[in-house]
């Protein structure tokens, strides 16, 4: 058979006006598309510039290439990763076999015929196969396993349906025509011949094949033309708005805040317009797959908040505010004791698979409600504490010493250079068990002949819990006093043991103008291991290790300490959340000071998880999260409590005791 | 307090005659007020009886432990000139201890207390008059300042505020003040290792703390017998290790135990009073309300009260 018959008629049985009314709808579709999407777009960019630019256009483009084939935001639900892999893929060779039988009947380009044909044909149609799989393995899920994540809303389930007809109508339209004749060269259109050969079968008559191609193709083609019309609507919106956020997206450790650009007096988000134009990018990305709320904490103890309904709320007020000036106000449209319930783990950001930074709302929500004076007294404690006394544990600064005990650490003279700056902290000095964590990095300090110094009474919070708890300004403040006591001992690197202060340090403080390294503790004794001057610590038992938010899915540190208890103890067990997937101890976005009410407490679940390992000692790397484990200790049975240990205590112990139990 | 449970959260004082059952008035206090509750028992001796309210009942009961409630306390006050109310200090159910003091002692009442601190010999004292307006009171004489931890809060004024205002007006922007500690102070809402059982962390406990009565840990032991001087002394370092003053400068305080040794920072005698012999630097202060409201005026200093 000659090669160039190897190929079919584009448009064939379907008569000029029918065709003539597809091309004039699909435009006025697309038209009406392309408006929405100017429209809304408009309404964003009456929003913020971003404070800070995105990354190199090269950069984003790689990213976005690589999200696209691989989805690996998706792939932690392996289930719904493959449903909507299948999905897009699936649609991704539809739209280009579409585009090619397009440039075959509209230019002059003639390539469709042959092998060439053939292997496309197979290809859409196992396109098609994986577009009505996916579409099927999602419905299941909303419509029988209804996975309580979902959001059950009619439209999604309607567009879904949509899609599958598209899809469904292809095949039958493809099937019609092929039918016809079946000429033996389409079977390379497996799903078409297989179901043409059953109508051959059938001996439906060519006549009636032809009225069935022609209304199929008209049925196709209108609700093609609705879903270019529905593409910038709701759910559809996240192919177009997802993939711009991720594009947009600014490259950072997840723990890390933004700093805002204050307008006038008002750095929060008090209305849709003080937020910037990512945000409200972000928002409209939303696919209300509600993978944030499974993994929050805040709502996993039952508390008000979901962060999926943040986001779908600020949507919504960008929407209301293209209908009235005054509509877009923001705190008015969530529960207070949402936003406050909030430990800024992060475990949102890291679950949304169109890249939302859900958290960095919340806090700008906050920061609003800090400007209105509308805050929990606890909140407004915190704030005034850290104000008065440089700590948000109300303490008197120059009591930060205190934790001491007679070690002599070696505090800093004024103006004397700094290699290494021990960076306390403010639970390091003035909660008894950050104090035990101190006096334990002192002795390994000691103990190793290291050269370090630490402020004394000079250092002063962070400004981290303030910070996350919305205090912009006090965070601020914090920050350029510390920086300037840092400038003038020329530090050049800090090692603290606390996450927090090691993110602030790390990656905020830049901003306002720090240049110096920073190491959590974690880091510094696996390095010490490393280099063999930390050794003999073997024989402790099973241990759990439970990854600080800031230190482990926040930087991205989830090795080095697990290095260091791997050199104490060889029954390391894991939780089943651990590593960047970590449960958060409650503490984190102030926390530790904050308790709004929910049916459980986070520290409590994350104790369980932990005591059902088995494991009797819980070793973590942050001041915040021991308290917060130990009291969640309380809620275990009798029999279950778990010792809670920092690993410096561990190590500052075998390191004194080698061959005895842990202390 | 032995015998009253946990969920005891409120304590009736009915001031008059227990005995003739002829009772001059009703002070609802928070339990935790057992600062107030010591006084108003030192104050009226035996015409006080104790109402704990009973969740059972849900309904205020004699409190059993009445005798208790007054043993705790062995405050003897002298006459007062001015009564300082905070805000909450009289709540809603009508207290009347405010004024029983006043009238007892002929002193004046000053409601809606919102700041106080010493200014070389005097207390200057800002009372709130709503929507920003201040008075000024400068007070010379005895006070007792009456405060609650019942007390509902303005509306927090953030920093960004603070400065913006500070700027409108010319002062540079605001800086942390070392040393001080607001009445409030965080208190992290788990148990941080044995603290939190010794300093509760709320205004009115460390209150009654530094003045010995009621609290969980208070007994005998901490009464300091001694002469006038030696008291004041640890009174001064009691004082300061609650936040209450600033560290000393010079080594007076070292005389209490010998051997303390303390941070000092720098204080301007202008924040200085005087008791005795021994210098106090005093300042309580209190969270900043009100400051997006700048067109009202603050009016003062008036001057009230006697000198001592």
């Amino acid at each position: 058979m000659n090669e160039s018959a190897i190929t079919r008629e584009i448009l064939g049985n379907i008569p000029v006006g029918l065709v003539g009314a597809f091309y004039l709808s699909t435009i006025a579709a697309c038209g009406w598309a392309a408006m929405v999407l100017i429209r809304r777009a408009s309404a964003r960019h009456l929003a913020r510039r971003p404070a800070q630019p995105p990354p190199p256009l090269g950069e984003r483009l790689v990213s976005i290439a690589r999200y696209l084939v691989f989805q690996e935001p998706l792939r932690r639900d392996r289930f719904a990763g493959v449903a909507h892999l299948l999905i897009v893929y699936g649609f991704f060779i539809l739209i280009v076999g579409t585009s090619i039988v397009f440039l075959e009947h509209q230019t002059p380009l003639h390539f469709f015929y042959g092998w060439f044909y053939r292997i496309a044909s197979l290809i859409i149609d196992l396109g098609g196969i994986a577009l009505i799989v996916g579409l099927l393995m999602f419905l299941w899920r909303r419509h029988v396993a209804r996975e309580e994540r979902i959001l059950q809303a009619w439209w999604v389930s309607a567009l879904a349906w949509m899609l599958l007809a598209i899809a469904i109508s292809g095949f039958a339209l493809e099937a019609a025509r092929i039918a016809v004749e079946l000429p033996a060269f389409e079977r390379w259109s497996a799903v078409g011949y297989a179901i043409a050969s059953l109508l051959h079968a059938a001996d439906v008559s060519a006549d009636t094949l032809q009225v069935w191609h022609r209304a199929l193709w008209g049925g196709h083609a209108l609700v093609c033309a609705l879903f270019f019309a529905l593409v910038p609507w709701l759910f559809f919106g996240h192919m177009v708005y997802g993939a711009a956020s991720w594009l947009q997206r600014r490259q950072r450790p997840l723990a890390a805040l933004r700093t805002p650009v204050p307008a006038k007096l008002s750095p929060g988000a008090a209305t849709v317009r003080a937020l910037d134009w990512n945000d409200l990018l972000q928002a409209d990305a939303c696919t209300t797959c509600g993978r944030c709320n499974s993994a929050c904490p805040a709502a996993t103890a039952g508390k008000s908040l979901r962060p999926r309904e943040i986001v779908l709320g600020i949507r919504e007020a960008l929407t209301d505010a293209g209908v009235a000036a005054d509509a877009d106000d923001l705190p008015g449209r969530f529960d207070a004791d949402a936003l406050w319930s909030c430990t800024t783990c992060g475990a949102c950001n890291q679950v949304c698979p169109v890249g939302i930074d859900v958290y960095d709302k919340i806090v700008e929500l906050r920061r609003a409600s800090v400007e209105a004076g509308v805050i929990p007294d606890s909140a407004a404690d915190l704030f005034e504490a850290t104000a008065a006394g440089f700590n948000p544990f109300g303490k008197d600064n120059d009591q930060r010493l205190d934790w001491a005990q007679g070690s002599n650490p070696p505090v800093a003279e004024p103006g004397e250079a700094i290699d290494l700056l021990y960076w306390v902290g403010c639970a390091g000095s003035f909660d008894p068990d950050g104090q035990s964590i101190s006096r334990s990095m002192i002795a390994i300090l000691d103990r190793l002949g290291i050269r370090y110094r630490i402020l004394g009474c000079r250092e002063r919070c962070t400004g981290d819990p303030a910070r996350r708890a919305g205090e912009e300004g006090l965070f601020q403040q914090c920050a350029r006093e510390n920086i300037a006591t840092l400038a003038g001992h020329s530090v050049k690197t800090v090692l603290t043991h606390c996450p927090h202060c090691f993110n602030t340090l790390k990656n905020e403080y830049p901003e306002f103008g720090a240049s110096f390294s920073v190491e959590h503790h974690s880091q510094f004794l696996a390095r010490m291991i490393a280099e063999g001057r930390l050794s003999g610590m073997e024989g402790l038992g099973p241990v759990t290790y439970h990854d600080p938010c800031y230190l482990g899915r926040g930087n991205g540190e989830t090795t080095a300490p697990r290095a260091v208890i791997d050199a104490m103890s060889d029954a390391r067990v894991e939780m089943p959340r651990s590593g960047e997937e970590s449960f958060c101890c409650g503490a984190g976005g102030g926390g530790l000071w904050l308790d709004i009410a929910g049916e459980d407490r986070v520290e409590n679940i994350r104790s369980r998880e932990a005591a059902e390992t088995g494991a009797k000692t819980v070793v973590t790397g942050c001041p915040f999260c021991k308290p917060m484990l130990e009291a969640g200790n309380q809620s275990l049975p009798d029999g279950k409590s778990t010792v809670v240990k920092d690993l410096a205590e561990l190590v500052a112990e075998r390191m004194a005791c080698p061959d005895g139990a842990s202390k | 307090m032995p015998g009253w449970g946990f969920e005891m959260r409120r304590v009736a004082v009915i001031i008059g005659s227990a005995r003739s059952e002829t009772h001059a008035g009703t002070s609802m206090l928070p339990m935790s007020d057992r600062g107030a509750v010591a006084l108003a028992l030192a104050r009226f001796g035996a015409d006080v009886c104790a109402y704990a309210f009973d969740s059972a009942a849900g309904c205020f009961a004699r409190a059993a432990g009445v005798e208790t409630v007054a043993a705790i306390s062995e405050l003897k006050t002298g006459s007062v000139d001015v009564a300082l109310v905070g805000r909450g200090g009289c709540g809603a159910d009508g207290d009347i201890l405010p004024a029983r003091l006043a009238e007892e002692s002929g002193a004046a009442l000053v409601y809606d207390v919102i700041d106080v601190h010493w200014e070389s010999d005097r207390l200057v004292v800002t009372r709130d008059l709503g929507r920003g307006a201040r008075d000024l009171l400068s007070v010379r004489g005895r006070a007792v300042l009456i405060v609650s931890d019942s007390v509902a809060r303005g509306p927090y004024v953030s920093r960004f505020r603070i400065n913006a205002e500070k700027a409108a007006s010319g002062e540079s922007p605001a800086r942390a003040e070392p040393g001080g500690i607001g009445w409030e102070p965080a208190t992290p809402r788990v148990r941080l290792g044995d603290h939190a059982s010794r300093v509760a962390g709320r205004a009115v406990e460390r209150m009654n703390a530094l003045f010995g009565v009621g609290g969980v840990a208070e007994s005998a032991a901490h009464l300091v017998r001694g002469s006038a001087e030696e008291c004041a002394r640890h009174l001064l370092r009691y004082l300061s290790h609650h936040g209450f003053v600033e560290r000393r400068v010079d080594g007076e305080d070292q005389g209490a135990s010998g051997k303390t040794a303390t941070t000092h920072s720098a204080e301007p005698k202008s924040q200085r009073a005087s008791v005795g012999r021994v210098s106090i630097p005093l300042r309580v202060r209190r969270r900043p309300r009100c400051l997006n409201d700048p067109l009202l005026p603050t009016r003062g200093p008036f001057e009230i009260g006697v000198d001592l």
